[in-house]
């Protein structure tokens, strides 16, 4: 692993989003806080509470979730794709960078995208609920990661995957946004009928967003452990599929 | 032994024969013409030897390595200067080279990459984002690119194209000083009188076929009098 190549190509995709940090940052920001809004503020008060947890505290980990994930895809899938098309896939091509320096290039390039929107969304939320720190900041940093991470991880490959902006944008439409909308994010597993809550628990986006609010809010539906090890089986199976794709260099090689 | 070696190299693509057992070699400080007619293979074979195309047979070897078996050797001898203006566009000048030099896996140095910009004329648009160029003066960044990470070889696909006469006669001067340094250089292009100026060695592609590759000096002087327009021509028709 040489460091200075993982250095440059963090840089170089962590510099590309930080340029458009209007479009990249706050667009997201402002998305949640729109949620935040209409979800915790108008509906909210229709709900009491949930668990013992007032209903706009409650969806702050899900939107937090909802918004980072979704631009920690975009980060790599939207940088690839813009690179076949524009021709600047040789950038990546030419040098001798390693499959390994490869993915964790693009990995933490989306993670930071993601934790920084993460951050910004939690101090808004906060400013407006008073609940700012997590109550097992451990948890909170490990799921943050292996969340964004994930996400990462997915948006890379398929935007190896993907010929087209089309292809690249239809995952997200088709396959993650509804993901993250269906991962109970606006409500809780006890408000569904037992066949939805079934069907809920085989989403793995709803064991990042239990994840994040056991370690953000101390409640949970499942087991931490549980969510915990989904959300680690799920990275490392992915960062696997991805070290391989970069390995045999498929749909990148002309 | 000779710096890049091409043994019966084949690359098809579909039905495509690209690259018919082409076979030949560029001795270490000379500059080489790779000539040929839009289609004859130059592209597939440079991208055959930087690892973007895998060849379906035969042997290349890059200072005795081959670059499917150590990647990581020969890219680090290499420096390509593709046809196509390729630039990430939310970089300046100066941030492409730093990037580029720092993928390559090397520490920042700042005054040889200004040495480059100086040497191409595009000191003052150091902090100029590609978008800003004209034609020529990103066709003369892409060979800054190139040159970044100081490749032994250095191996440019129509570099001239688009770039006025005394830009032009500035590269020439370039790469005649590169190649004293000691520099490899292998040049593609369709100006024959370009390769006729500068090449110590000619090689004629068609067709994914190699029809000719002699020393500069012999084939003129072989072909009583004809210039090597004419010459190319004719093995060409």
């Amino acid at each position: 692993m040489n460091l200075i190549r993982l250095r440059t190509l963090i840089y170089k995709e962590t510099h590309r989003f930080l340029k458009v940090w209007l479009q990249t940052l706050m667009s997201p920001v402002i998305i949640a806080v729109m949620y935040f809004a209409v979800f915790g503020g108008a509906l909210g008060s229709q709900i009491a509470e949930i668990k013992g947890i007032p209903y706009a505290v409650f969806i702050i980990p899900g939107l937090v979730l909802l918004q980072s994930t979704n631009n920690a895809f975009m980060n790599p899938s939207s940088s690839l794709i813009i690179s076949k098309y524009s021709g600047t896939m040789s950038d990546l091509l030419l040098p001798p960078i390693t499959p390994m320096e490869k993915v964790l290039g693009f990995l933490f390039g989306g993670v930071v995208r993601g934790f920084l929107i993460a951050l910004l969304i939690f101090i808004t939320a906060g400013i407006f609920t008073g609940k700012f720190f997590p109550e097992h900041w451990i948890g909170f940093f490990v799921i943050l990661f292996l969340a964004n991470g994930l996400f990462s991880i997915l948006g890379t490959i398929a935007g190896i995957w993907a010929k087209t902006f089309d292809q690249s944008s239809s995952i997200s439409t088709f396959i993650i946004t509804p993901m993250g909308f269906l991962g109970a994010v606006f409500y809780s597993l006890e408000m569904l009928p037992p066949l939805a809550q079934k069907i809920s628990m085989l989403n793995p986006f709803f064991y990042l967003v239990d994840g994040l609010r056991w370690s953000f809010l101390g409640i949970s539906e499942v087991s931490p452990y549980l969510s915990f090890g989904v959300s680690l089986g799920l990275f490392c199976v992915f960062f696997a599929i991805n070290y391989g794709l970069f390995k045999t260099g498929w749909r990148l090689k002309i | 032994m000779p710096i890049l070696a091409f043994d019966a190299v084949t690359k098809s693509f579909g039905d495509l024969k690209a690259l018919d057992e082409i076979t030949f070699t560029v001795k270490k400080g000379e500059l080489f013409a790779l000539l040929g007619p839009n289609g004859a293979g130059k592209t597939t074979l440079i991208n055959c030897l930087n690892g973007l195309t895998d060849r379906d047979s035969g042997k290349i070897l890059v200072m005795g390595e081959d670059p499917q078996k150590n990647p990581s050797f020969t890219k680090m001898k290499l420096g390509i200067v593709e046809q196509e203006l390729v630039f990430d566009h939310f970089f300046s000048a100066i941030e492409i080279l730093r990037i580029r030099r720092g993928l390559f896996g090397l520490p920042p140095d700042e005054a040889y990459l200004d040495w480059i910009l100086e040497k191409l004329n595009l000191t003052d648009k150091r902090d100029a984002k590609p978008m800003g160029l004209s034609g020529g003066m990103k066709r003369r960044l892409m060979i800054a690119k190139a040159l970044a990470h100081n490749p032994e070889i250095l191996i440019l696909d129509e570099p001239t194209a688009g770039v006025d006469i005394a830009l032009r006669q500035n590269l020439y001067k370039f790469l005649k000083e590169l190649q004293k340094e000691g520099k490899t250089i292998i040049l593609t292009t369709h100006y024959l009188e370009e390769a006729e100026f500068l090449a110590d060695t000619i090689c004629i592609q068609a067709s994914g076929k190699t029809l000719l590759v002699e020393d500069k000096k012999n084939l003129l002087e072989r072909n009583n009098g004809k210039n090597l327009e004419a010459i190319f021509l004719e093995l060409t028709a």
